[in-house]
């Protein structure tokens, strides 16, 4: 089909509330690398998990999916803790000795979560409204503005911290410099420990709302991982607006392909937008912070 | 006079910042030369520039005549360039013989076996006193017996040109001391030698020249002696130079 | 030839002498055949994936190399009708090919960012092959394949294919080829230039090793013999489809292996896929039938916690 019959409309819509998204999945990934250099490969299977616990208190429960959102908010950022503590305890070389780490952590979280939750798709669906817009010919759900709402009020939260407040100047400094963040007197270990907090508030966040747009399967977050590691890696650590903007770019680019070459393709696109990126960036972020 | 090494209107640039610009120096066979300035004048990148880790913007780096600009460290050393570096790069998991063991079995064209590898390497740990540390490993060792290590190692490539960076840094009098006399024997045994410096303490008694670097270019040049007394040298170490010194 | 024997060289040499005579205390214990064969076969996996190890780069995506080598042979007999000896190696020269593209894409990448970029490269001949329908028949995968050939020797018939206790001594010959052929490797003066550049690379090149030639010739026999395991194990269960050989299980499994059992000695993988396959498929697999394959997340998690160096050195630590 040609340009000129694409939906327009609907490709930056879905590609702007899409991006938001993908950037409130990538903001948790790159706080943790960026405070405390552990790569979490578990990252994604961590918001799958999550998005389980809200299906079921929704599912079973009968909790209104909006509430679900605070207690998957607490309950994530609650099992951050034990995360980091694990992590903490590994010597060098420590970013790889992370990412190993985490590939078994996703190992065994998606089979925890298969024998838990069975191998079927699952999607959270509330009784919401879908808007048409006047003269345009396309649709928004709530869902959708609820998507872009929370994930632009998490990032600007986010922000807000990191620059306007002092613990964020702690935060910025430690993931600037660790080591010089320490002699300046900052406490790095529990600059770690608020990070992890942090993403894992984060990834309580990106859960439920994953699992009311995106069906949730136990191996649905090898795609999420692949996002969060792609975005960081174009934005550099903490660099929460070229996040947004990467995050857009690439919903933008995404919804674009799935409508030309069909959604299979998916999967192939991250991972070559990722090769591309490591290929010219071959020490991904951390270089900026060496010498 | 043989000439070693030549480096021609070398020019090095990173992003908008020029680090190095027009040094041209050329290197007797059998001489000791220092190149010396505060932090940040370049020498690490020049010196990086010689050995092949870096590859310079303009300029040329010329070896017995040849043109090995383009070459690769690894070849560089198999042709008989040789160095050191700041921060020891042992083998940790590896005997301080078998560190050494490797330089000569790849270091080397053609290269020999591995038996008389392994000897040379058990004689070359004699020569710079550590000899009783053969079996231990790499990552056991001090500061100053890691050095000594790599300066084995280096020699046991055969080099014909040794590249030292920055040797005696964090050594105490007495180790320094003990490295110059070191030197002194391998220049007496006909190696050529290169070194970085940025205190004094070591160039000033081994070396035969020195060449003063300041802000990427060649300020001074000349027998040590009469270097060290010149006033663009002193300002380049007490004045704007050393306060500008925050990064290289 | 075989050079001094260390005494954890006469452990191996004892289990692997059990290894080929226990069947004649047990026989008919097809079961056993099927497990210990099969964990044979990822000790070779171990074995491939440990050879680039050797070099330094852990790679999280060796699947792509098996699955490769599992379709080329896979469609070589499909669309041919050779043999599958014939096209199990033929077929592995796909992965090597992939192995080339990789040494010159991910030239410059170290490290973590290496791990990453063998992750995502999965994706490239995952997605290409499950999309490719009009030949590789896309998700739905090659059902029916031809199993391992008969052998014949004179008035001996060996049927690989059906005779489960023949595979297993197929599949133990080959990963003890395999365990010897590391062996020789690590002594040689390959072996040590591979060391030497895990131990410290910015060393290695300024002492005149050629690294970059040191690592490929490292990743192309370790690509060319992980695709031999991916062709050996679609013949033998008689399938193949994406999701089945392009898994993260499947790149998961010879890291895990290799990191448990210890990446420095020549048996260590082995031993790590002899003493956690069986473990999990024979214990395990019974308790969970759903999520047994989580074992080896917990399992990988306490290695590098506890002893990362792998149990082969922390026993001979003590």
């Amino acid at each position: 089909m040609s340009v000129s019959t694409w939906p327009w409309a609907q490709i930056i819509a879905t590609g702007f509330s899409l991006g938001s998204f993908y950037a409130l999945v990538a903001l948790g990934f790159s706080l943790i690398f960026g405070i405390t250099r552990a790569f979490n490969l578990a990252h994604g299977e961590l918001i799958v998990l999550a998005g389980y616990l809200a299906f079921a208190l929704w599912k079973f429960y009968q909790v209104p999916f909006l509430l679900t959102l605070p207690v998957s908010l607490l309950a994530l950022a609650l099992v951050a803790l034990p995360l980091y503590l694990l992590l903490r305890r590994l010597k060098e070389p420590y970013a790889l000795n992370t990412l190993v780490v985490t590939f078994g952590l996703a190992l065994l979280l998606q089979n925890l979560m298969l024998v838990m939750f069975s191998a079927d798709y699952r999607l959270i669906r509330p009784d919401f409204p879908v808007f048409a817009i006047p003269g345009a010919n396309f649709f928004i759900s709530a869902s959708q503005i609820i998507l872009v709402v929370l994930s632009l009020l998490a990032t600007g939260v986010v922000h807000v911290v990191l620059h306007y407040s002092f613990l964020g100047k702690a935060l910025r400094a430690t993931i600037q410099d660790a080591e010089a963040a320490q002699i300046a007197g900052i406490n790095v270990n529990r600059m770690a420990l608020i990070g992890f907090a942090m993403g894992g508030m984060l990834i309580g966040l990106a859960g439920p709302l994953y699992g009311e747009n995106m069906y949730l399967y136990p191996t649905a977050g090898t795609g999420a991982t692949l996002i969060a590691i792609i975005l960081t890696i174009f934005a550099g650590v903490g660099r929460i607006r070229t996040l947004l903007l990467g995050g857009w770019l690439l919903g933008l680019v995404e919804s674009g392909t799935v409508l030309v070459i069909g959604s299979k393709w998916r999967e192939l696109v991250a991972a070559a937008v990722l090769l591309t990126l490591l290929v010219f960036r071959p020490k991904g972020i951390a270089a900026r912070n060496q010498e | 006079m043989n000439l070693c090494l030549e480096v021609r209107h070398l020019c090095q640039r990173f992003g908008d910042q020029q680090i190095l610009r027009e040094i041209n120096f050329s290197l007797n066979q059998g001489e000791v030369l220092g190149i010396i300035g505060p932090n940040g004048a370049g020498k690490t990148t020049l010196f990086n520039i010689i050995a092949g880790w870096i590859t310079p913007t303009r300029g040329v780096v010329v070896f017995w005549g040849q043109n090995i600009t383009p070459w690769p460290p690894d070849h560089r050393c198999r042709k008989g360039m040789a160095r050191t570096f700041q921060i020891p790069q042992v083998f940790p998991e590896m005997s301080a013989l078998e560190n050494v063991m490797l330089g000569a079995w790849f270091g080397q064209e053609p290269p020999p076996r591995e038996s008389q590898s392994r000897e040379r390497a058990a004689t070359l740990l004699k020569q710079v006193g550590l000899a009783n540390k053969e079996g231990i490993a790499a990552r056991e060792l001090t500061l100053m017996q890691q050095r000594l290590l790599e300066l084995a190692r280096a020699l046991a490539t055969e080099p014909k040109l040794l590249l030292l960076d920055e040797i005696a840094a964090g050594l105490s009098l007495k180790a320094v001391s003990q490295l110059s006399d070191l030197i002194l024997r391998l220049r007496d045994q006909g190696l050529t030698l290169l070194l970085t410096d940025h205190l004094l303490n070591l160039v000033v008694p081994v070396s035969d020249r020195l060449l003063a670097l300041d802000q990427g270019k060649i300020i001074a040049t000349g027998p040590p002696q009469t270097l060290i007394q010149d006033p663009q040298v002193e300002a380049a170490y007490l004045g704007t130079g050393e306060a500008a010194g925050e990064e290289g | 030839m075989l050079g001094k024997l260390h005494p954890s060289s006469v452990w191996a040499l004892a289990a692997a002498l059990a290894l080929i005579i226990w069947p004649l205390f047990f026989p008919q214990a097809s079961l056993y055949f099927q497990v210990l064969g099969m964990a044979c076969l990822y000790g070779t996996l171990a074995l491939a994936w440990n050879l680039y190890a050797l070099s330094g780069a852990i790679s999280l995506g060796h699947a792509a190399f098996f699955g490769l080598g599992a379709y080329g042979s896979a469609l070589l007999s499909h669309y041919f009708h050779w043999s599958p000896l014939v096209t199990i190696g033929l077929g592995a020269l796909a992965s090597v090919v992939f192995g080339f593209l990789w040494c010159l894409v991910f030239r410059r990448l170290r490290g973590v960012y290496l791990g990453l970029a063998s992750l995502a490269a999965v994706e490239i001949p995952k997605v290409i092959i499950d999309n490719w329908d009009s030949l590789t028949y896309g998700s739905m995968g090659l059902m029916g394949l031809e199993g391992l050939p008969s052998l014949a020797l004179g008035k001996w018939e060996v049927a690989l294919g059906s005779n489960l206790e023949a595979q297993y001594y197929l599949l133990l010959a080959l990963v003890m080829a395999a365990a010897l052929a590391t062996r020789q490797i690590m002594a040689s003066k390959w072996g040590w230039a591979l060391r030497a550049l895990r131990e410290n690379e910015t060393a290695a090149r300024a002492i005149g090793i050629r690294t970059h030639r040191v690592q490929a010739k490292a990743l192309l026999g370790s690509s060319y013999v992980t695709g031999i395991c991916g062709g050996l194990y679609v013949h033998i269960l008689g399938l193949v489809e994406p999701a089945l050989v392009f898994s993260l299980h499947v790149s998961a499994l010879p890291l895990i292996f290799s990191l448990f059992g210890g990446r420095t000695i020549f048996f260590g993988p082995v031993l790590g896929a002899l003493i956690l396959y069986p473990l999990e498929q024979l214990v395990f697999q019974p308790l969970f039938p759903m999520g047994h394959a989580g074992i080896y997340g917990v399992i990988i998690i306490l290695t590098i916690l506890f002893f990362p160096q792998g149990i082969s050195v922390w026993k001979r630590a003590k």
